[in-house]
């Protein structure tokens, strides 16, 4: 008896799949997905992050610091003195 | 001379702020809570296929999310190899914040009140709830610029690496 709703259950576990539960929505939801308002909706869904990467970018470039260039003679001289070490 | 460079360290802070505040919103009140989903002023979540559309817009949002998340882990791995870049608590958790509040005012203008995807929680105080968004947003951005703005006087790089000498 115990043997068999185990078998049962298990058998029912495995023969169950998330479509079963809604044989006929799969292609509904595909058909719902990819309609008319797809590439509407997907502008609007990316245009928020556009805006952000935006943002980000002008406050990078407002608090990087770039160090002066080092002059040539500088640098040729810098460059010596480690190669002395 | 110190390690005056903020930028790197700024952008990893601002990238993981918009992207840790994307999934805030996506986990908390997409998922937890389950107040909106991206479409559910257009398309009202009342049956599977509704729910289901819903979640693959969710899916997408949560993907962006996750893009802009790695690519402030990568900033941050970059910032941490430098050495004029300052390795300032204050600067990287204010922008951070600023990254969030940027979040939630760009995406409740737009989503909220421009486009009308979806509201906070829809229902008759749902401007409240919108307008309350905003303001949460303005505020961490207005806490962030405070904490970023303290860590000026940050001018250690991280450890290990050696401070650039300077241009005589």
């Amino acid at each position: 008896m115990r043997r068999g709703i185990l078998t049962g259950f298990t058998t029912g576990l495995l023969a169950a799949t998330a479509a079963s539960a809604c044989p006929t929505c799969r292609p509904d939801v595909v058909a719902a997905i990819f309609d008319e308002h797809f590439w509407v909706r997907l502008l609007l869904t990316v245009q928020p992050f556009l805006i952000l990467l935006l943002i980000v970018g002008v406050l990078y470039f407002a608090t990087r610091e770039v160090p002066p260039p080092v002059p040539v003679k500088q640098r040729a001289r810098r460059q010596g003195r480690e190669r002395s070490r | 001379m110190s390690a005056r460079n903020r930028g790197p360290l700024v952008l990893a802070g601002l990238l993981l702020g918009v992207g840790l505040g994307g999934f805030v919103d996506g986990i908390l009140l997409h998922q937890i809570l389950q107040w909106h989903h991206m479409l559910s002023t257009p398309l009202p979540p009342d049956d599977v296929v509704s729910i289901k559309v819903n979640m693959f817009w969710d899916g997408l949002f949560h993907a962006l999310t996750w893009v802009v998340t790695l690519a402030g882990v990568w900033a941050l791995w970059r910032a941490g190899q430098r050495s004029d870049v300052p390795w300032s608590t204050r600067t990287f958790a204010g922008a951070m914040l600023a990254g969030w509040g940027f979040f939630n005012v760009v995406e409740g203008i737009l989503d909220h009140q421009l486009f009308d995807l979806h509201h906070v929680k829809p229902g008759p105080d749902q401007l409240a709830w919108d307008v309350g968004f905003l303001v949460f947003g303005a505020l961490l951005i207005t806490a962030g610029w405070a904490l970023g703005r303290a860590g000026r006087e940050d001018r250690v790089p991280r450890s290990g690496l050696r401070v650039p000498h300077p241009a005589h």
